[in-house]
């Protein structure tokens, strides 16, 4: 069967998007627009009017709504952390020779070295987590540990694009991107995916991390300034009152959107009219679902807000939960940034030590409040980096180790998955997926099942052909993940 | 056909392509060997009929061997398709009905390449002699010589009003495309005006342009604009971006570049001078080695040396750090001059063969070759400058007087060997390289001169190829550049790619047309391309899309009509200064800092130092000259998608989102450029509101609004002043009349107070009823009593208050500030002087002369005044402040001293007795902090009551201060004396509404998009 555009997308309007949609993009829902009698004489009912105007049907029913995905940026290592290499102590000081090129570039390479953190069963299915993440190992039988991940590139920047968009490329949509498009949003007043960079900094290259690519710009990543007002300029200016803003942002609209008439539609410029309408919206909602310091004190500490290591973090993940309630659909969090990430050439011990004191509890944390607060069965959690790290030091008796995209470990947790669980294997050093190896897409289409969609009917006609997430080689979705 | 397959053949016919990958099915030739043929065989074929692997001792990428066949037989007859074994291959009609390539080696050929290769042999199987080593070089277009098109001739021969238009007009044609019709002379102009000075028209242009019929008016405002040096200004920063500039290193240390804005300067000055772009090459790359070298052509060479360094690895005590770090500055050096000059990602084959392009790593480390004689000069991690002289001027000089420059040199003439790096790695060096250009690039290598005296020579000798007859990449990528920039497109879409994986030329002819123009005609000059692109009739098409064009060419790749697109951020944000009336249109020099919001700083590393004051004046120049940190960009920038840094960006991503509205809507900037462009209508358009609305409409967008626009505007701007006036009336009632609800809603906020000493709270006496410990309300500081204060009950407004006479002080246990800005608050009484030594009393400070901090301390206190009331100090830097006294010091009073960014001021009660105005000279925080005394001084002691005091470490804003004070006011009875304000006055609310109104206008989507 061909697809016609009108197949493509219904009830086809001159802007390309649904009625519905061109009504929010062009400014439905705005006090004072011609538009909202259009709306009205549309005599849709009461309730779907105050749907969420974007809102999308998934393909196939799932509990699962929301996403927060902790980054480790820079690559963590999995034999210090949750792929438990038991063989490394025998091999310690040998030589490796995996038949493959080991680690980046221009990075000398050492002999195998066994993890400097003692790992322990944890919980009733005894998953081996490393001391590296005590808290987070009280939720072992909530994990789905997948130990055999593997990646196209060794490099950080195209691995950071390929973990969030299918691509080592740049200029493709991210995952959030992907699920927005999808599912549309669950709230109109917040932006619907939302990433949180470090304090240190952000991933290398930036915003092609959360980049929509060739999507409409409205499915990008909205960043959360890490300090201070997550959004800059969330506050009206001094001394405008609430009734001017309105009624300013009103003429704005109002002429905007005759030039626009004039026009004859452009999707841009009706999207950045859109955009305001939502920064208006933004101004209240966001600044109240980012105030953390009126959760209660014993939330605060839960999350770690009481100790230096532990604020930053947790001050996010608390954050997350907050906007998670309010209908975000997909929150991105980096831990490291800038030059302080969990890339450990130099000292796995001190970096990772750190890295993961500083997001183990907040990450608990969360864990905890979402099923305290019974949101865990529609949350997806999704732990991991670029890639990893080798079993092998970098350098003779170093404690640093290299970038090793051949074999690593993410994990899932929450809503529609099968806890207490590992997937797949890497050999007996850590260093290659061998058994049930899976690759980065096939982990973006097991995403997206989770959600509902299926990667290869979620698809954007772009340049003739009809792109998606997953890309064109065949992926499948992990079964053995699913609950 | 369905609609959709319709659009995909439609792309793929405009982008120049057939589905067999190129052949035209209308060629009268027929397949062409390397355009057509050999890409099949590529593909298909050489993996195991090729070098190195010779399968069915057969080998395809031969001609003798070709033609000769393998082992099943002849492989070609030429003229007979049908007899070639290849063809019966390929049908699946070889011995034994066997197919080529055979299952598990890939796809069949489709038909229509077994077409092309059956019609290839049918005619003749041409197949050029001596071809075959240089196949894929000539294979990939970029990479043809240049040859000049014929000019198409077109139906419509008055539309084509230069050979652009032919060229344009003709694929047009093909397409039975109509262009749009020619854009209206306001819309025509303020695009000009936008595109060349990244600033829109004055209205007097505009009507100058409209009113002027003369055939040549266009190209007339086009001179123009190009002889205005805000020209260089806007395309300099085109280049800025190609050459991943920025004012610091990047990385933890992110030092800055000592006069790297120099060469920021030297760009938009040989852009204004429309330097030829083989001049503006070669002194970029060699301006140290071409002959004539000058100061000039020195500062030029900055190019090398503006992207980012890791300096805590490249001043790193471990050799391997350094070795490693060097290897990546030269490959920034290496990606950057392949891809600005060369269209070419050589970065890609550090590590190994290019993937996709025909570059190897050995041509990669021959290119490291020509860089690997420049040296950074610096000291440990912190960068220096050095004396932009020719090398031949050097000796003897007294280097520190001469002009000094941000460039690196070459300290010998004989650089280190270079060797090929196996992946990459600098310990694992291979073969020797030396310095040469990628071999799939050029037929013979060019000739590299010998070093001279001074240096390797090796650059001026790879400008001189990249500047070459018979490199064809730089012009066309050159060329390209420019009409991305004019057009938001170019004819490559990927204009820093020009290898397999970029695109392909939208009009490929057009493009070598101007490439060879370029090179001859104009001489170089891009001045003259502009001229060229810009007087053409395609680029004064309407803005407006025929709808049937849509349907055929939905991203308008064959430019029937002129592409719309948002402004990059400095031009948005100049033209806000323009039209503002604030522009500060002073040329070149040091950086300046635009306003950076606070809570963008906080997440810096250090945010009080991290950043300059704000100065408006130098803050209003254009934004080209901001000072740009790589780990701390401008968020006005960024968040209107300011290029990466990092890397040479080819071009702007535009995206739309909710935080830009926030910005342009909320931020400081643009109300404060609304309040100034307010300002300015009615200083220039009179107090008619219409004349007023023309005039703001003329100013920002070259035009008067429309009647429905006129409308609107009217009704908003009588509603708006009429509301706000009966809002400042109702809020004026409140204040004067006393709300006692507002009163008590006052606060102390505690976001930054360090410090808060209640004398109801927190106060420990010893056995004999003297205080010994005052310990914060907040925080963890405690004041420990010296002398024998003692507690006064209901002293100030009934409550309790320490008594300070002659010797009582506490000394604090920690700093309440660490920072520059700061906040302190004292409820108090003031008896005078008292007894002691001089006049001046202290209630709080950090004043410490043993430890060298006589004159930079903090401290906040009163003293005689001249007119013989009381003056206050507030640290040494702002002293007996008096321009209005302290009156009734004996009643009790709430004292406030306050270090902002920009100001320093004190209040007494809410009243403003004296301002700086400017920021306080820094301040040493590291000495310890007494109460009641001056520091470490036995003398200038307290004499009188204090009831409360407040430290915060930061300025407090008016808001929060007026509700301490509010707090205060009420708790301790004290009255304040804040002189009630003027009710709104009609033609004030009349300004506020203007205000809104041009707030409106700098955020129509009108102003930030091209015209």
């Amino acid at each position: 069967m061909t697809i016609s555009p009108t197949d493509f997308v219904p009830n086809q309007t001159p802007c390309g998007n649904t009625r519905r949609e061109c009504l929010w993009q062009w400014g439905g829902g705005f006090a004072a627009l011609p538009l909202v009698d259009l709306m009205t004489r549309e005599a849709e009912s009461a309730a779907t009017v105050s749907r969420p105007s974007s809102q999308k049907s998934p393909h196939f029913s799932s509990t699962v709504k929301q996403v927060v995905f902790f980054f480790l940026n820079g690559g963590p290592s999995q034999v210090d952390t949750f792929d438990y290499k038991p063989a490394l102590e025998k091999y310690q000081g040998k030589s490796f020779d995996g038949g493959l090129q080991i680690g980046s570039n221009g990075r000398a390479i050492g002999k195998l070295a066994p993890s400097a953190f003692p790992f322990r069963p944890h919980g009733d299915s005894g998953l081996m987590v490393s001391s590296l993440f005590p808290h987070v190992g009280q939720f072992a039988d909530d994990l789905c540990v997948i130990n055999s991940m593997y990646a196209e590139t060794p490099t950080h920047s195209p691995g950071i694009l390929q973990m969030n968009s299918g691509s080592i490329v740049v200029g493709r949509p991210s995952l959030g991107s992907w699920l927005g498009y999808g599912l549309g949003n669950l709230n109109d007043n917040l932006p619907s995916y939302v990433v949180m960079t470090d304090h240190r900094g952000g991933p290398r290259g930036g915003a092609g991390a959360w980049s929509s690519g060739f999507m409409p710009a409205r499915f990008q990543g909205t960043l959360f300034r890490s300090q201070g007002a997550p959004v800059l300029n969330l506050k009206r200016p001094d001394g405008i009152g609430a009734g001017t803003q309105r009624r300013s942002l009103d003429l704005l609209n109002q002429l905007n959107q005759q030039s626009l008439d004039l026009r004859g539609g452009n999707s841009e410029l009706a999207a950045r009219i859109a955009s305001y309408e939502l920064a208006y919206r933004m101004q209240t909602e966001a600044t109240e679902a980012v105030d953390v310091e009126s959760e209660p004190e014993s939330i605060q500490k839960l999350y770690g807000l009481d100790d230096k290591r532990t604020e930053y973090f947790g001050r996010q993940c608390l954050l997350t939960r907050r906007l998670l309630e309010r209908g975000v659909r997909f929150v991105q969090l980096y831990s490291g940034g800038g030059p302080d990430s969990w890339d450990a050439h130099v000292d796995v011990p001190d970096n990772h030590g750190r890295h993961s004191f500083e997001i183990d509890q907040p990450i608990a944390a969360l864990m905890a409040d979402l099923k305290r607060q019974g949101m865990w069965d529609q949350t997806l959690l999704i732990w991991g980096g670029e890639f990893g790290r080798t079993p092998t030091s970098e350098g003779v008796n170093k404690p640093g180790r290299d970038h090793n995209h051949y074999g690593f470990t993410m994990w899932l947790a929450g809503g529609g998955v099968k806890g207490g669980q590992r997937i797949g294997a890497t050999d007996e050093t850590g260093f290659q997926a061998v058994e049930r190896r899976l690759h980065v897409s096939d982990l973006h289409a097991t995403i997206l099942h989770l959600l509902g969609l299926d990667h290869e009917r979620l698809t954007f006609l772009h340049e003739g052909l009809d792109q998606r997430l997953t890309g064109v080689q065949p992926r499948r979705v992990i079964q053995e993940v699913l609950a | 056909m369905t609609v959709r397959k319709l659009v995909v053949c439609g792309l793929l016919v405009l982008l120049g392509m057939t589905p067999s990958g190129g052949v035209d099915a209308a060629d009268p030739d027929g397949p062409a060997f390397l355009r057509d043929v050999r890409p099949i065989f590529k593909a298909h074929c050489f993996r195991c009929h090729g070098a190195g692997n010779t399968e069915g001792e057969f080998r395809l990428d031969r001609k003798p061997l070709a033609f000769k066949g393998g082992e099943t037989g002849k492989a070609i007859v030429a003229g007979q398709a049908a007899d070639s074994l290849l063809v019966q291959m390929i049908r699946g009609r070889g011995p034994g009905d066997s197919r080529m390539p055979p299952e598990g080696e890939g796809r069949g050929l489709r038909p229509d390449e077994i077409r092309v290769i059956t019609e290839w042999i049918n005619r003749g199987a041409a197949w050029p002699d001596g071809i075959d080593d240089q196949a894929d070089r000539l294979s990939l277009w970029s990479l043809r010589p240049i040859r000049r098109p014929k000019i198409p001739t077109v139906q419509d021969r008055a539309w084509a009003e230069n050979p652009i238009d032919s060229f344009v007009l003709a694929q047009l044609d093909a397409r039975e495309m109509t262009p749009s019709p020619r854009a209206q002379p306001r819309h025509l102009v303020r695009r000009a005006s936008l595109d060349l000075l990244g600033l829109p028209p004055t209205p007097e242009m505009v009507d100058g342009f409209v009113a002027d019929g003369a055939p040549d008016a266009f190209a007339r405002v086009i001179d123009r604009l190009l002889a205005n040096p805000h020209y260089g200004e806007r395309w300099g920063r085109h280049w800025l971006d190609l050459v991943r500039y920025a004012d610091t290193n990047g990385y933890e240390v992110d030092g800055v570049k000592p006069l790297a804005w120099k060469y920021r300067d030297w760009v938009i000055g040989a852009l204004n001078s429309d330097r030829p772009y083989d001049r503006f090459v070669t002194e970029q790359l060699a301006g140290d080695e071409i002959a004539g070298a000058t100061t000039e052509s020195i500062l030029a060479t900055g190019f090398h040396r503006v992207g980012p360094w890791d300096a805590e690895r490249g001043a790193s005590v471990q050799k391997s750090e350094v070795i490693a770090e060097l290897f990546n500055e030269l490959d920034d050096m290496v990606s950057t001059t392949s891809q600005v000059f060369l269209g070419l990602t050589m970065g890609c084959a550090r590590c190994h063969d290019h993937k996709f392009d025909p570059l190897t790593a050995r041509d990669y480390y021959s290119m490291v070759a020509v860089f690997r004689g420049l040296k950074r000069e610096h000291k440990g991690r912190a960068e220096l400058a050095r004396a932009a002289l020719p090398p031949v001027q050097l000796a003897g000089k007294d280097l520190k007087s001469q002009p000094q420059g941000y460039f690196f040199f070459e300290p010998s003439p004989t650089p280190p060997v270079t060797h090929l790096l196996k992946r990459g790695n600098p310990n694992q060096p291979g073969v020797e390289v030396s310095a040469a250009v990628p071999a799939a690039l050029v037929e013979k290598q060019p000739a590299f001169e010998a070093a001279d005296k001074f240096t390797s020579r090796r650059r001026i000798s790879l400008a001189r190829w990249i500047m070459s007859e018979d490199n064809p990449l730089t012009r066309r990528v050159i060329v390209n550049r420019v009409w991305q920039y004019h057009f938001g497109t170019g004819l490559v879409r990927t204009a820093n790619d020009f290898g397999v994986r970029g695109s392909l030329p939208t009009h490929p002819e057009l493009l070598d047309w101007l490439a060879g123009w370029f090179g001859n005609e104009a001489g170089y000059s891009l001045k003259k391309l502009h001229r060229l692109i810009m007087t053409s009739r395609t680029y004064a098409t309407s803005k407006r899309a025929i709808p049937a064009n849509v349907e055929k060419d939905v991203d308008n790749l064959m430019l029937s009509h002129f592409p719309v697109r948002r402004l990059e951020v400095e031009a948005i944000r100049d033209s806000m200064l323009a039209v503002s009336g604030r522009l500060n249109d002073r040329l070149y020099g040091a950086p300046m800092y635009p306003f950076i919001p606070k809570d963008a700083l906080r997440s810096g590393y250090n945010p009080a130092g991290v950043w300059k004051p704000f100065n408006e004046t130098e803050a209003s120049r254009r934004t080209v000259y901001s000072f740009l940190k790589r780990t701390l960009v401008i968020p006005f920038l960024e968040t209107l998608d300011f290029c990466d840094t990092a890397r040479s960006a080819d071009r702007r991503e535009v995206t739309t989102v909710a935080p830009q509205a926030l910005e342009l809507f909320n931020g400081e900037f643009v109300n404060r450029q609304s309040r100034h462009f307010a300002d300015r209508i009615i200083a220039e358009a009179g107090p008619v509101l219409g004349d007023q609305l023309d005039h703001g409409f003329r100013l920002a967008l070259g035009r008067k609004p429309t009647r429905g626009e006129r409308a609107s505007l009217l009704g908003f701007l009588s509603n708006e002043s009429l509301l706000l006036l009966g809002e400042d009336h109702r809020r004026f009632e409140r204040e004067t009349n006393g709300d006692p609800a507002a009163e008590l809603a006052g606060e102390i906020t505690e976001t930054g107070l360090t410090l808060w000493l209640d004398a109801a709270n927190g106060v420990a006496l010893n056995n004999q009823r003297q205080v010994s410990r005052w310990t914060s309300r907040v925080g963890s500081l405690v004041a420990t009593a010296h002398g024998d204060p003692l507690v006064t009950a209901r002293a100030i407004g009934n409550r309790p208050a320490i008594n300070f006479e002659g010797k009582d002080w506490f000394s604090l246990d920690k700093s309440p500030v660490t920072s520059q800005q700061f906040t302190i608050i004292a409820v108090v009484t003031d008896r005078g002087a008292g007894g002691q030594r001089g006049s001046h009393r202290n209630v709080i400070g950090n004043w410490d002369g043993g430890r060298g901090n006589s004159t930079t301390s903090i401290f906040l206190g009163t003293t005689a005044g001249s007119k013989g009331g009381r003056a206050i100090r507030l640290t040494d830097a702002f002293s007996h402040r008096e321009k209005l006294a302290v009156t009734k010091p004996v009643s009790p009073f709430v004292l406030t001293g306050i270090a902002e960014a920009a100001n320093v001021r004190v209040f007494q009660n809410g009243q403003l007795l004296d301002e700086l105005k400017s920021p306080l000279p820094a301040r040493k925080l590291d000495t310890n902090w007494t109460i009641g005394r001056q520091g470490t001084l036995d003398s200038e002691y307290w004499n009188g009551l204090m009831a409360e005091l407040l430290v915060w470490n930061r300025a407090l804003t008016e808001a929060e201060l007026a509700s301490a004070w509010r707090h205060l006011g009420s708790k301790y009875k004290v009255v304040n004396h804040r002189k009630p304000r003027e009710p709104l006055t009609v033609a004030a609310a009349r300004r506020q509404a203007l205000i809104q109104v041009c707030r409106v206008i700098l955020n129509l989507n009108e102003f930030v998009y091209t015209d």
